[in-house]
């Protein structure tokens, strides 16, 4: 088969860089090639892909070094993020954005993407806002918008990691459209969905070069931690304990301000309803604005006990981070109850709502509020020493224990996303607060970076804390949480009742 | 989608609008604003629908500036003036002003008019489509803002200034817009953007004999209404 591209000792170093991120790379891809690139976040397997496909360094800060020779003429492109490919107002335009940039003749663009968004199933979709569509479905979009050019190579870079198993699945599958002698290069972190595609892997070691690899997961379980548990979240508590029950933990963390304050669970979610409201009409002419609405979900019940990890598995758009915003407090509760600590949330002022838990938000970088690593942990650490709360724990120890040594001087913008999802965990940490509430918290994650979030989680319930998260990754939900909820068809399904082994000090 | 409900070329109707501002923005009378309102109005009813409600209620908010203008002219005139009289001129003025203004932007669609421009005035389509990326992304930095916001307040447990908590959010909703950004030039790119030598469109807004035609009017009656106020004495210019 003929070669597509070829590298030969490439390296790449990002502007301001101190060393290469890649070193050393020789790969050549061919004609019909079905290529999986993996290592852990920030790596630098995304650098290569955008090697690869001709957009680094040209569109990316950088240098390159050694020999790249790109012997394709048409590419396919899809990103991580769904809504950051988004350009235009209608999937239709979306869909024909490339092939309008090549000139062709509109009455054949039509054609030709009426019949790609009909392969994938979305034609229905062509009128649309692609942002109004749901993540799986923009994510479709963007590939339609690449197999409609007819790629040579097909580049995609963790393609399914804002999406749901479901959606993840379809999203390989639509790849069988292609024809044969198309290469594809992916990144991806769900090995079992990319071996469905790729015959080959590659993966790019820690010190930037590249080996040829098997599609076996990492050996993660036996990781442990460089730091100690900071003292806060150890106080009182036993690391080595096994973890069986909630309860049990509740009554050995006797003796603990966290745990003399949970009388009850940490979490209680009491006939919790939702109603989302559509406006009816387009916004234009004379017509009158009528307003419909759907039940989101209805009479929920659940808790989460101090020292219990608690997972909420279910499609996109089932209402889990609807949920989270209603426990949390940015959507109102209208009927039902929450209780945190077994208080009313609607009776609680502002301060005391808010000091009773800790949000880690979708988007990692919401959290984010500084310029460094370091005065990103140092500005916490102002707003608690004013509130008379929070860790001691230096700042340096702190990053050593979350693997951010390295990167305290770096722009929180400018991690990886497993970096990213850390520093938000270490910020977590320094505020000791009896609930932690985490909306996809393995978005972006390798199995490595999960597994160390699957210890951190379970540092804080060995304080006492007791921790809901929303999740798309059965896997995860299944191996860190003692209780696994489903959302579905507006209901809580309770899975099953977990017994877990702490992991050790 | 929140398709246009303009029936003639964005472009073209920017353009009468503005040949209907030009009198009333030089007016210190009475009469021209009311006049070139009921132009402005008609030339609404004729160019496309607008959502009334919506309309009377962007309106109705702006014109507070109106009346505070007239306010400070009736409480506070300026020497030889009469103030009430002053003060309802300039309230038609910025009255008159807004509802043109607030005319055009709910009856044209901001993504007809980015096409308009690239289509008829050769904006280049890098900017045009950067355009239209920036466009898509505010109301993702409305909700945005307000996660952050959460975020932040949970993060701090609740204390802290409201003004500097903003000031957070902003930085951050900002930094979170550059790299969104970084991302969509990403995405154009890879999809050749930057090689598009002879790039074609498929749906494409054209400058058509209609929209000539309607320009012309919207000249001749503006400019017509425009010399009539000031043969007939009621037209007044004043500075400052």
């Amino acid at each position: 088969m003929n070669p597509l591209i070829r590298l030969k000792q490439v390296g790449f170093r990002y502007r301001g860089a101190k060393a290469p991120i890649l070193r050393g790379v020789d790969l050549t891809v061919r004609r019909g090639d079905r290529i999986l690139l993996r290592g852990r976040s920030g790596s630098g397997k995304s650098t290569l892909l955008l090697i690869l496909a001709g957009l680094a360094p040209e569109y990316v800060a950088g240098e390159l070094s050694g020999e790249r020779e790109i012997l394709y003429h048409r590419r396919g492109v899809v990103l991580q993020n769904p809504e950051a490919q988004v350009v235009t107002p209608t999937v239709e335009e979306e869909v024909a954005f490339a092939l309008e940039n090549q000139g062709k003749e509109p009455l054949w663009i039509r054609r030709r993407v009426r019949e790609t968004l009909e392969a994938l199933g979305i034609a229905y979709l062509s009128g649309r806002h692609p942002l109004s569509l749901s993540g799986g479905e923009c994510q479709r979009v963007s590939l339609a918008a690449a197999l409609a050019m007819e790629p040579e190579v097909l580049f995609l870079d963790e393609p399914t990691s804002y999406l749901d198993e479901e959606s993840s699945q379809r999203f390989f599958q639509a790849l069988d459209l292609l024809p044969p002698e198309t290469a594809i290069v992916v990144v991806e972190h769900r090995l079992e969905a990319a071996s469905r595609v790729c015959q080959k892997a590659y993966q790019v070691q820690e010190d930037g070069s590249l080996l040829e690899s098997d599609f076996t997961p990492d050996l993660v379980e036996s990781i442990s931690f460089g730091g100690e548990l900071p003292e806060a979240m150890g106080r009182g508590g036993n690391a080595s304990i096994l973890l069986k029950d909630p309860v049990e933990l509740k009554a050995r963390m006797r003796g603990t301000d966290l745990a003399d304050t949970a009388m009850g669970p940490v979490l209680w979610v009491a006939g919790l309803s939702h109603r989302w409201f559509t406006r009816n009409g387009n916004g234009y002419g004379f017509e009158r604005n009528t307003q419909s609405s759907t039940e989101l979900f209805h009479d929920l019940h659940l808790t989460v006990g101090a020292g219990e990890i608690v997972a909420l598995l279910g499609p996109s758009g089932a209402g889990k981070t609807t949920l989270l915003g209603k426990i949390s407090g940015r959507l109102p509760v209208e009927k039902g109850k929450v209780f945190i600590q077994g208080k009313d949330i609607t009776t609680l002022s502002k301060q005391t709502f808010y000091s009773l838990f800790m949000l880690i938000p979708q988007n990692p970088e919401h959290m984010f509020l500084a310029e460094t690593v370091r005065e990103e942990l140092s500005v916490v650490q102002k707003d608690l020493a004013r509130a008379g709360e929070g860790s001691e724990m230096r700042i340096e120890r702190m990053t050593e224990r979350f693997g951010l040594a390295h990167r305290l001087d770096a722009h929180p913008f400018r991690l990886s996303e497993g970096e990213k999802r850390r520093l938000n965990l270490a910020v977590a940490f320094r505020v000791r607060r009896p609930l932690y509430l985490l909306d996809e918290p393995t978005y972006g994650l390798d199995e490595y970076a999960k597994s160390l979030l699957r210890k951190d989680l379970r540092s804080l319930t060995e304080a006492g804390a007791g921790v809901l998260f929303v999740t798309h990754d059965r896997a995860f939900a299944e191996k860190t949480a003692h209780t696994v909820y489903t959302m579905k068809e507006g209901q809580l399904v309770r899975e099953e009742k977990r017994e877990l082994v702490c992991c050790p000090a | 989608m929140n398709s246009s409900a303009a029936r003639r070329n964005p472009l073209a109707i920017l353009l009468v609008t503005f040949f209907l501002l030009i009198p009333v923005l030089l007016a210190f009378d009475t009469t021209t604003p009311v006049v070139f309102f009921c132009l402005g109005m008609t030339n609404l009813a004729l160019a496309g629908t607008v959502n009334v409600r919506k309309y009377l209620l962007t309106v109705g908010i702006l014109s507070g500036v109106g009346v505070g203008l007239f306010l400070l002219n009736v409480l506070f005139p300026a020497k030889g003036v009469d103030g009430f009289q002053r003060g309802v001129a300039v309230f038609l003025r910025s009255t008159t002003l807004v509802s043109l203004s607030v005319g055009y932007i709910l009856l044209v669609d901001p993504y007809d008019l980015i096409r308009s421009l690239m289509h008829n005035l050769r904006l280049p389509p890098r900017i045009g489509f950067a355009l239209f990326a920036g466009w898509n992304v505010i109301p993702l930095l409305k909700r945005d803002m307000d996660i952050i916001r959460h975020a932040h307040a949970i993060r701090s447990g609740g204390i802290g200034k409201p003004f500097k908590g903003f000031l957070r959010g902003a930085v951050t909703l900002l930094s979170g817009a550059v790299r969104h950004g970084e991302r969509v030039s990403l995405s154009m790119a890879a999809r050749g953007i930057d090689e598009a030598t002879t790039r074609t469109f498929i749906k494409r807004i054209q400058w058509t004999w209609k929209d000539t035609i309607y320009c012309i009017i919207g000249f001749g009656v503006a400019a017509g209404a425009f010399l009539l106020l000031i043969h007939s004495g009621r037209f007044v210019f004043e500075l400052g």
